[in-house]
């Protein structure tokens, strides 16, 4: 029954610590995604550099944008020239306008601005990793409420192993208890060694899970087939916190658990085994 | 020392347990309560060990009354009252000396002071040859002598003794109420609920009768009577 406890216990946690160490890379994806989200509105080269100037200024004070800056079209054809090194841009009159790269305060906001800026009569071009950066929020959102859902799930089952594991221990020694009682001990001193079960099971069923996740994790990092893409794992160093995370949230489940049980059975009538 | 004040009790079921019982019971006595099984005398030494609360009254032990007790203090009354069974509740797979052992160890007493309290208790009721005996290994009498010994391991003033030669052939059984005397020498207060009418009536104490639930008598030096008038 231990063995299933821990097992149980196990399972949750690889699932938490699995889908935290998900939702850590998809973070990280999104900001390096959109350019850590920037819109680049490119406006018409008609419109003269004050009128620019003064729309830098309006969108700036835009709710959910983090700056504006103004790329003008000298600096944005030289940027195109040196890019580019062609012959035939030599001579060429600069047929760029001038450019406002908007940054967005977090990847939600980028849809919508980019929707606003869209409308701006001044404007020629919007370009944002709008759709990528779309895409990358839907899958964290189904991520995160997948993880919260599973590991919800396995915790809920894992406790209830967990507590009817250290059941089965209290009634297995409930006579001892029963003369514990008799004579006057605490409850503390009672239910003490119950609850020290509870917690090592909790523990124990974190280090299974570690043991499973930590290699391999690191062995993903190490095989990432993208990361050369510029879409890399996060390193392993977060593998510490994480560890020492699901370690306490397994010590905190396995106490709970056995502090559930430990407390129905000393309340029931007599506590244990009845002393007269 | 022990009073019972208008206390009744009345089980779920709805079956009473006592009935405005009222009885004071003085530090240093020894007792027995007397009746037929069902009448209440396991339920009156319930109360006094907080193992049931009255549904009515109250019952006062050392001035403290304990159906009004926080169940965080009743492991501290328990510690004054030494209970003893018909059944001896020993603990199988643990010898005579590690039984008694267990008692103190479960009260917090340290291992220097459990080691040297030990075997007094057991000369105490005479198994000092007994020590690493299992229950198994024990006959009848010497397992209750050591739920003795381990009901005295606190020192407690008071002992409550359930049937405690219910399972006891006769002279063993003797043996077993001239100890329970012999602690009442050292003014342990000693209730025993008996219907052994031979110990009763060759002990000439104080008997307290129940018969449905009630007291029908109280009498300083009584006899048993099976009969209630």
């Amino acid at each position: 029954m231990a063995v299933a406890a821990v097992l149980s216990l196990a399972g949750a946690l690889l699932v938490g610590g699995a889908g935290a160490l998900a939702l850590l890379n998809i973070n990280l994806w999104t900001r390096a995604a959109g350019g850590e989200l920037e819109i680049w509105v490119f406006l018409d080269p008609k419109v003269p550099r004050s009128r620019a100037m003064q729309l830098r200024r309006e969108i700036s004070r835009w709710p959910k944008v983090r700056s504006v800056r103004l790329q003008t079209r000298e600096q944005g054809f030289r940027e195109l020239s040196g890019a580019i090194r062609h012959p035939a841009l030599q001579g060429l009159e600069n047929p760029l306008g001038d450019a406002l790269i908007v940054k967005a305060v977090n990847p939600d906001a980028v849809l919508p601005l980019s929707s606003a800026l869209r409308k701006l009569p001044e404007r020629d071009e919007v370009i944002d990793a709008g759709d990528a950066v779309h895409w990358i929020m839907s899958v964290a959102r189904v991520v995160r409420l997948g993880t919260f859902i599973a590991a919800g799930v396995l915790a809920l089952v894992a406790a209830v192993v967990a507590a009817n594991t250290v059941r089965l221990t209290l009634f297995a020694r409930r006579k001892e208890i029963g003369i514990m009682q008799l004579v006057g001990a605490t409850s503390g001193i009672v239910a003490g060694p119950f609850l020290l079960e509870g917690a090592l099971l909790g523990i124990l069923g974190a280090g299974v899970a570690l043991a499973v996740l930590v290699p391999g994790y690191s062995y993903l990092v190490g095989h990432w087939p993208i990361a050369s893409l510029g879409v890399p794992l996060a390193p392993t160093d977060v593998l510490a916190p994480l560890a020492g995370g699901m370690v306490f949230v397994g010590f905190a489940l396995g106490l709970l658990s056995s502090g559930f049980s430990v407390r129905r059975f000393l309340r029931a009538p007599g506590g244990g085994e009845q002393p007269l | 020392m022990i009073e019972f004040r208008d206390v009744s009790v009345v089980y779920p079921n709805g079956a009473w347990g006592l009935r405005d019982v009222s009885v004071t019971i003085a530090l240093g006595e020894f007792v027995f309560l007397v009746g037929p099984t069902g009448e209440g005398k396991t339920t009156f030494l319930r109360l006094i060990h907080r193992e049931t609360v009255p549904t009515q009254g109250q019952v006062l032990v050392d001035g403290t009354d304990v159906g009004a007790l926080r169940p965080r203090r009743v492991p501290m009354l328990r510690r004054k009252i030494g209970v003893v069974f018909q059944d001896f509740r020993l603990l199988p797979d643990r010898t005579a000396s590690e039984n008694i052992a267990f008692a103190l160890y479960a009260v917090g007493r340290a291992k220097g002071e459990v080691r040297g309290r030990v075997p007094e208790l057991l000369a105490c009721v005479g198994l000092q040859d007994k020590a690493d005996c299992f229950p198994s290994q024990l006959s009848c009498g010497e397992q209750q002598r050591v739920g003795i010994a381990r009901a005295l391991a606190g020192q407690p003033p008071i002992l409550l003794a359930d049937e405690p030669t219910g399972n006891l052939d006769p002279d063993t059984s003797w043996d077993i109420i001239q100890l329970l005397m012999a602690i009442n020498s050292l003014s342990t207060t000693v209730v025993v609920a008996t219907h052994d009418k031979m110990i009763v009536d060759r002990c000439q104490k104080r008997v307290i009768g129940l018969a449905e639930g009630r007291i029908i008598r109280d009498q300083a030096e009584g006899s048993y009577a099976l009969s209630v008038s």
